[in-house]
């Protein structure tokens, strides 16, 4: 017997010590079933948050703009004055500008599962609700975050006359790709995030350190040396690079191990999500009130 | 028949860790053991470093149409009950069976955005406790209506006192109809109109439904439970009619009766006696004080009140409207009154008494909490006086 199992017609549910792996069908089914039954509550508090989160400010959805704008400005900057001397095959703006683009997104996504987890501590740890629904939403929410930041890229394109190429329709499936990186890490930091906080702080920290050695500000250099193999070696640097290919000079040199990648990926997060199903009650009991 | 069984509790045991550190580390460990092969554990898990049983071999079967509270001292193991009830917690032991929807009076208001307008808030706070938007389209009038919030609710909520929201809380955690429903001493909110309705709406589902009520408020048990379940450090030492469980909850946490005289000035108490604290229903109860006074007092009279265990005041006996006024003389004196045919239902309760001079103002003697008294012999009926 599975630790819940639900009979959909009589509605009975049993909690009993066994574990939920003594019948692995059942759980699949279980997490499926969570999925189904909370896919209007992930609406509803996607929604709550979006219409919460601007209501009390002046510039409202400007906010979501400045991040990107300002590192790229700030790199613009360096640039203009000459203390960093960066060739790329396209006008260095929209270089620099697609790379934030991406990458303040990919860092959102690292962090938005454990924060909504935590967010909804108060209420999950009270009444019968899936902790899931409430990561879904900050997942769901760090996406529109994107989207929305990509709409800058339109005018910038222009101004530049940077046309996309044919490749621009996999964009979506590059982005995936790259993105199913941050969710794998994200939804694994759950369970042990939400129990010590080292691991937050540690996501927060040192995320932001991998930009560096990935194609974000900079390409991947011509000259050979470590830093050049460390870069082609992260992980990270297919997934950033092809994105901005496609949408730029078309170039599909990063596809096959941007994709393997984001395939590894996702398998972890299938992965993590069921690893937290398990964990949920323990996790609930030891988070208290 | 087996079948209007709708809870089920077999022997269920659960264990928490006092120190912080230890009791995460376990959550990692908890969650790795699920992970061992086959999932096989043990049957009857030790207590590791620092922990002690939440809840420790509880069992019990509920049926529908039946109430029952879950009582005992803070900290006893009635919201971890709840909360393995309600499935949020995985029993150590055992295992809990619930047939049928499960609705909640837990945490009222759960999910709300302060910033968000009441309207919004019911629709977070709906699908909070799982109904879909549908459900609450069809019932929306009818909770703003019970809330009583019609005129404020497109403000936002942080703009609510904090009754307006509990109420919109409650009303919609009530507004469909649950086969289980977990109350969570949420019911001494809002003022008592608004609590009137709540039991109205509570006595409406009763029928139907099974109910398992934490509280600490005998008043609010007897009113909507018939069975009751008393926890202590989280095992069960009794399961039966909710007016004994309450008497014996009662018995256990009743306060030291401790000898308190919060004035005394010229009279001063010497003795304070009850010959016998056991009475029958309709027994006598006999006080007697041994006063030591400075001053000459004519026409004094006595005033006993009568308190329940949980501190209310159930009854005030005045030795003025039974013509017994008395004088105090200069030195030692004793006294004697009887307060005939006490009908007092079964219980344990105090005494407190006040020694008034002639102009009815002046408090001579003051003492309260001096003596417990049981009564026994009625043990039906909820209510602490009876005619």
């Amino acid at each position: 017997m599975s630790q819940s199992e639900i009979d959909r017609n009589g509605e009975v549910t049993c909690y009993s010590s066994a574990s939920p792996l003594r019948d692995s069908k059942g759980l699949l089914r279980s997490v499926w079933q969570d999925f189904v039954d909370t896919r209007e509550l992930i609406f509803t508090l996607f929604t709550r948050d979006l219409r919460a989160q601007f209501r009390q400010s002046i510039l409202g959805y400007i906010w979501l703009l400045l991040p990107p704008v300002t590192t790229a400005a700030v790199w613009l900057f360096l640039q203009s004055q000459r203390i960093l001397n960066v060739e790329t095959d396209i006008p260095y703006p929209v270089f620099i500008l697609v790379g934030t683009t991406v990458w303040t997104s990919f860092v959102n996504l690292v962090s938005a599962p454990l924060v909504g987890f935590n967010a909804g501590k108060s209420i999950y740890t009270k009444l019968n609700v899936a902790p899931e629904a409430f990561v879904m939403s900050a997942i769901l929410r760090a996406l529109l975050n994107f989207v929305i930041r990509l709409v800058i890229l339109v005018p910038v394109f222009i101004v530049f006359k940077v046309v996309p190429p044919s490749t621009w329709y996999l964009f979506p499936v590059a982005v995936v790709s790259f993105f199913a990186i941050a969710l794998a890490v994200g939804i694994w930091a759950i369970p042990f995030g939400s129990l010590f906080t080292d691991v937050g702080n540690f996501l927060t920290n040192f995320v932001k350190i991998f930009m560096y050695l990935a194609p974000v500000v900079y390409p991947v250099g011509k000259k050979t040396g470590l830093f050049k193999e460390l870069m082609i070696n992260n992980p990270l640097t297919p997934g950033i690079a092809w994105s901005r290919d496609v949408i730029t000079t078309g170039s599909n040199e990063w596809a096959v191990p941007a994709l393997l990648i984001g395939l590894i990926s996702l398998l972890f997060v299938l992965a993590g999500l069921l690893f937290l199903r398990i964990a949920r009650p323990h996790l609930v009991a030891r988070l208290g009130m | 028949m087996s079948n209007d069984v709708t809870i089920s509790c077999d022997n269920v045991s659960k264990r928490f860790a006092r120190d912080l550190k230890k009791s995460l580390f376990y959550g990692l460990c908890d969650t790795f053991s699920e992970l061992k092969k086959g999932g096989v554990k043990d049957e009857n898990p030790p207590l590791r470093d620092s922990e002690f049983w939440a809840l420790k071999n509880v069992s019990f079967e509920l049926k529908r149409g039946e109430a029952m509270a879950l009582m005992g001292a803070n900290g006893c193991g009635k919201t971890t009950m709840l909360k393995v009830l309600n499935g949020l917690l995985k029993p150590d032991t055992g295992r809990v069976t619930m047939r049928g929807r499960v609705g909640a009076l837990i945490s009222l208001g759960a999910g709300f955005n302060p910033i968000l307008t009441g309207r919004e808030n019911i629709y977070v706070n709906g699908s909070v406790l799982g109904f879909s938007k549908r459900d609450i389209d069809a019932r929306f009038d009818e909770i703003v209506d019970f809330a009583g919030i019609s005129e404020s609710i497109d403000a936002p909520v942080r703009t609510y006192s904090s009754g307006m929201q509990v109420r919109l809380g409650f009303s919609v955690a009530t507004c469909m109809d649950p086969r289980i429903l977990l109350i969570d001493e949420v019911l001494a909110v809002g003022d008592f109109s608004f609590r009137a309705r709540c039991y109205g709406r509570l006595a409406s589902l009763m029928e139907d439904t099974t109910i398992l009520f934490v509280s600490h408020s005998a008043q609010q048990v007897t009113r909507i439970c018939n069975k009751g379940i008393l926890l202590e450090s989280g095992e069960p030492v009794m399961c039966d009619d909710v007016a004994k469980v309450i008497m014996e909850y009662n018995r256990r946490n009743a306060p030291n009766s401790a000898f308190r005289v919060l004035y005394d000035g010229d009279a001063s108490l010497t003795a304070t006696e009850v010959p016998n604290r056991e009475i029958n229903f309709g027994g006598d109860l006999t006080l007697n004080l041994g006063i030591e006074s400075k001053t000459r007092y004519e026409n004094c009279f006595l005033r006993i009140l009568i308190r329940k265990a949980d501190e209310e005041l159930v009854g005030e006996w005045n030795s003025e409207l039974h013509d017994h006024l008395f004088d105090i003389p200069v030195g030692e004196s004793s006294h004697e009154f009887t307060v005939n045919n006490l009908r007092l239902h079964d219980g344990i309760y105090r005494i407190a008494f006040f020694v008034m001079a002639e102009d009815r103002i002046t408090h001579l003697i003051n003492a309260t909490n001096v003596e417990t008294i049981e009564s026994t012999g009625l043990c039906y009926g909820g209510v602490a006086v009876q005619f």
